[in-house]
């Protein structure tokens, strides 16, 4: 290599800079996607480790405090090979070793969450046959600009870095924005909140993820049964590395917004949520086409559409690397977002009856609300429980809108002829003086 | 509908909530030292009792007082009720009040004692508190934290304390590590709704401090955490004062904390005012202050009070209600 300060006259410089990835790239994320892009790695430690089997016994530890982020599992640990030469890189090099239908996949993730988080982090990683510890201080690292590798920490005894193979991450000096968002208890609300969903699956496939040691529940993906038969629809993609895909759309429980709204769809790559529940153009919501969609709305909280990409090489996932949008463009996604639509008409003209069927009641046109009991009465199960057919099927009303024996007659009439008439029946109220005069005209005309 | 609490309890017998307003205005003596206390102006919700707006006015001074009352209908029930002139009455409701009719031109003593639950409501007024009161002013909420029904009250249906709490102030709010179990429990509801406020308290102050220079920031000091129980709902009362780090030094030689009431915890001080007649009033007034070896003697006249009765008393001598019933010609 030429000393530095020789400059060759031919050559363009175009290496990155650090600062793209310390202050660039990691304003693409959100500090909880930073997170949940942590915990990502995690799990693919889990499917390292079981593969497509139960997770029970391996726990996510997520420990935030106003100065410090941990996150501690206890799924593999990585490989001091692996990280030698792949993991640390910035952007995965194609001869990764892969791991089947796992969700890391760009080679950014952990490295954009840690710098999104704060200066230094330290690494602790023990596997099956190696450990290693990693100290980064960002600060140094980024003043030295063409020097891009991290060193490993000399062990300065023999003592076993982790209780068990796993991997423990630590973030100091917080960045500043980081420190106040670490402050407001909210923060941990909406991450728990955030973490349901997005990891449900592995959730209730045992995966334990606790915060501040309050292990969080997976938000259960349910549907009505009974009468009901949930709409199921799947595809094998050959030439996109045989990626399945697999839609439900049926319906759930109602919240309202407070208690969490979950109508809409919830997109999952690789057992990992992507987006849910959406509700805007994205996922069919205002389609004009193959079928007419209207936009969201909270009649329709009882929505649910589950489509779930699965491939054994996650690049053909139609994600972003912030994995926390859809990417709209690819052809994978453009197909299967036509189908959702066509699959969405069903459920939408049965839950627009059933608003409607609410209103009628609420204005005495109907005396009972035949397809809300059917929906009470339906149990709520797991939607890999459920029925299925090639379209939604809900039940009919059986009986047609009874009428009632009884109408309401409104009308308006002046006072002062109300109160001649009240005084001449004896009657206090202009609702006595409608009825009674009623009950004289019938009497009169019918029953003399 | 309900009706308004002052329709369904006499405000003027509730012994705990007149304790916690004697213990507020004790507070806010000492809140003299850092500015002339006629400098600050009173702002609470009516009713058509208006103790809190005699006594302040009585001990204190402060004759800029402003009353939020909800109950329009009643507008010239609460004109006539009202004891004083400089009394200002703004109707509507605190949500509007607030943000619309109240200047924030001076330092605020803002009293909100709801009678009823936790819901967006109170996180609305809170927001406007935070972004709008001056360095020196004191906010207090109380709020019915009797621990909900699992059913809902119109259909009867099980829907849960959780998602009962989650539909009156959404989801996001609910501290993390909240259970069902925790919100049944009459210790661990008030627990809840006390992180969920100072939550709010706090977040909403980090938010006014952005891009504002080190004097100016404000911080937040909790004052008070009470909770009682006159009828039969418990109350919380929660609160504290807002202060600029220019006037920091100030505020701390009020010595707030000198006040045994003064609580900066999350555990409440429990106002509990035994039921006492004026004779053993008296009799136990000469054996103050009250303390171990005089509380277990056996051998007292009053041997038939328990010792927590006498502790409770000890607790709140200086505050404790003699209501009288008289005819004032």
């Amino acid at each position: 290599m030429s000393p530095k300060n020789k400059i060759d006259p031919n050559v363009v410089k175009g290496s990155p800079s650090k600062e793209l990835f310390i202050t660039m790239l990691t304003r693409d994320i959100t500090l909880i996607d930073a997170i949940s892009d942590l915990v990502d790695n995690c799990v693919d430690g889990a499917i390292r480790l079981k593969g497509k089997g139960r997770f029970t016994g391996l726990e996510v530890d997520i420990t935030v405090t106003e100065d410090c982020f941990k996150i501690k599992d206890n799924c593999g640990g990585i490989d001091k090979n692996l990280a030698q030469n792949y993991a640390f890189r910035f952007g995965r090099p194609s001869k990764t070793p892969q791991i089947n239908y796992s969700v890391g996949q760009f080679g950014i993730g952990m490295k954009r969450a840690l710098f999104k988080m704060g200066n230094n982090f330290e690494i602790k990683s023990v596997s099956a046959k190696t450990s290693f510890t990693i100290e980064i201080d960002v600060k140094k690292w980024s003043e030295k600009e063409d020097e891009w590798d991290f060193e490993f920490k000399k062990p300065k005894d023999k003592k076993p870095l982790l209780s068990e193979c796993g991997t423990e991450i630590t973030v100091t000096s917080l960045n500043k924005n980081v420190e106040e968002r670490f402050k407001d208890k909210l923060f941990l609300t909406e991450l728990k909140q955030k973490l349901e969903v997005q990891h449900l699956i592995n959730i209730s496939r045992g995966l334990t993820v606790k915060i501040n040691g309050h292990p969080i529940k997976a938000k259960q993906l349910e549907l009505h049964a009974g009468k009901f038969k949930t709409a199921y629809w799947e595809k094998n993609f050959k030439t996109y590395g045989n990626m399945n895909v697999k839609i439900y759309v049926g319906i759930g429980e109602y919240k309202n917004k407070n208690q969490g709204d979950m109508g809409g769809w919830y997109i999952f790559c690789n057992n990992r949520l992507i987006k849910g529940p959406e509700q805007t153009e994205i996922t069919g919501w205002d389609a004009s086409t193959p079928v007419s969609i209207p936009k969201y709305h909270i009649q329709y909280s009882r929505f649910r559409g589950f489509v779930f990409f699965e491939v054994k090489e996650p690049t053909h996932l139609p994600w972003t690397t912030a994995k926390n949008e859809i990417d709209v463009d690819s052809p994978i996604f453009r197909a299967v977002r036509l189908e959702m639509i066509r699959l969405m008409l069903p459920v939408k003209v049965f839950l627009d009856e059933v608003h409607k069927e609410s209103v009628d009641f609420a204005n005495g046109r109907l005396e009972k609300k035949y397809l809300q009991s059917e929906i009470d009465s339906a149990n709520l199960k797991n939607f890999s429980d459920v029925q299925t057919s090639k379209e939604f099927i809900a039940p009919h009303r059986k009986h047609k809108a009874k009428k009632r024996d009884e109408v309401t007659i409104t009308y308006k009439k002046t006072t002062d002829k109300v109160d001649k008439i009240k005084k001449l029946l004896g009657v206090s109220s202009a609702r006595e003086v409608g009825e009674q005069t009623f009950e004289n005209f019938y009497k009169r005309e019918f029953q003399r | 509908m309900k009706r308004p609490s002052y329709e369904r309890v006499d405000y003027t017998v509730r012994p705990a909530k007149s304790v916690e307003r004697k213990m507020l205005c004790e507070a806010l003596v000492r809140l003299g030292h850092f500015r002339d206390l006629t400098q600050y102006r009173y702002v609470g919700l009516g009713s058509i009792f208006f103790s809190d707006f005699i006594l302040i006015h009585k001990s204190l001074g402060i004759k800029d007082l402003i009353s939020i009352e909800k109950e329009i209908g009643d507008k010239k029930r609460f004109e006539f009720n009202c004891p004083y002139k400089f009394i200002k009455m703004l109707f509507g409701n605190s949500n509007e009040v607030l943000p619309n009719k109240l200047k924030w031109t001076k330092k605020l003593i803002l009293w909100l004692d709801y009678d009823y639950k936790l819901d967006e409501s109170v996180f609305r007024d809170i927001s406007i508190f935070l972004l709008k009161a001056k360095s020196g002013s004191i906010i207090l909420l109380t709020i019915d934290v009797e621990p909900d029904d699992p059913k809902d009250e119109k259909t009867g249906k099980h829907v849960g304390r959780y998602d009962k709490l989650a539909d009156r102030i959404g989801i996001l709010k609910i501290p993390l590590g909240t259970e069902e179990k925790n919100l049944l429990d009459p210790a661990g509801f008030p627990r809840v709704c006390f992180e969920i406020i100072d939550n709010e308290i706090n977040k909403m102050i980090s938010i006014r401090n952005v891009g504002i220079e080190y004097n100016d920031r404000l911080e937040y000091k909790q004052l008070f955490n009470f909770l009682y129980k006159d009828g039969s709902a418990q109350m919380l009362s929660v609160g504290g004062i807002i202060y600029s780090q220019k006037d920091k030094k100030e505020i701390q030689a009020c010595n707030f904390d000198k006040l045994k009431f003064i609580n900066s915890t999350i555990k409440p001080y429990e106002i509990i005012v035994p039921k006492l007649t004026f004779r053993e009033v008296r009799y136990l007034d000469k054996l103050l202050p009250l303390n171990k070896s005089s509380l277990k003697r056996k051998k007292d006249d009053l041997s038939f009070l328990s010792e927590e009765m006498k502790k409770n008393y000890n607790k709140i001598y200086r505050y404790f209600p003699t209501f009288v019933e008289a005819e004032i010609g």
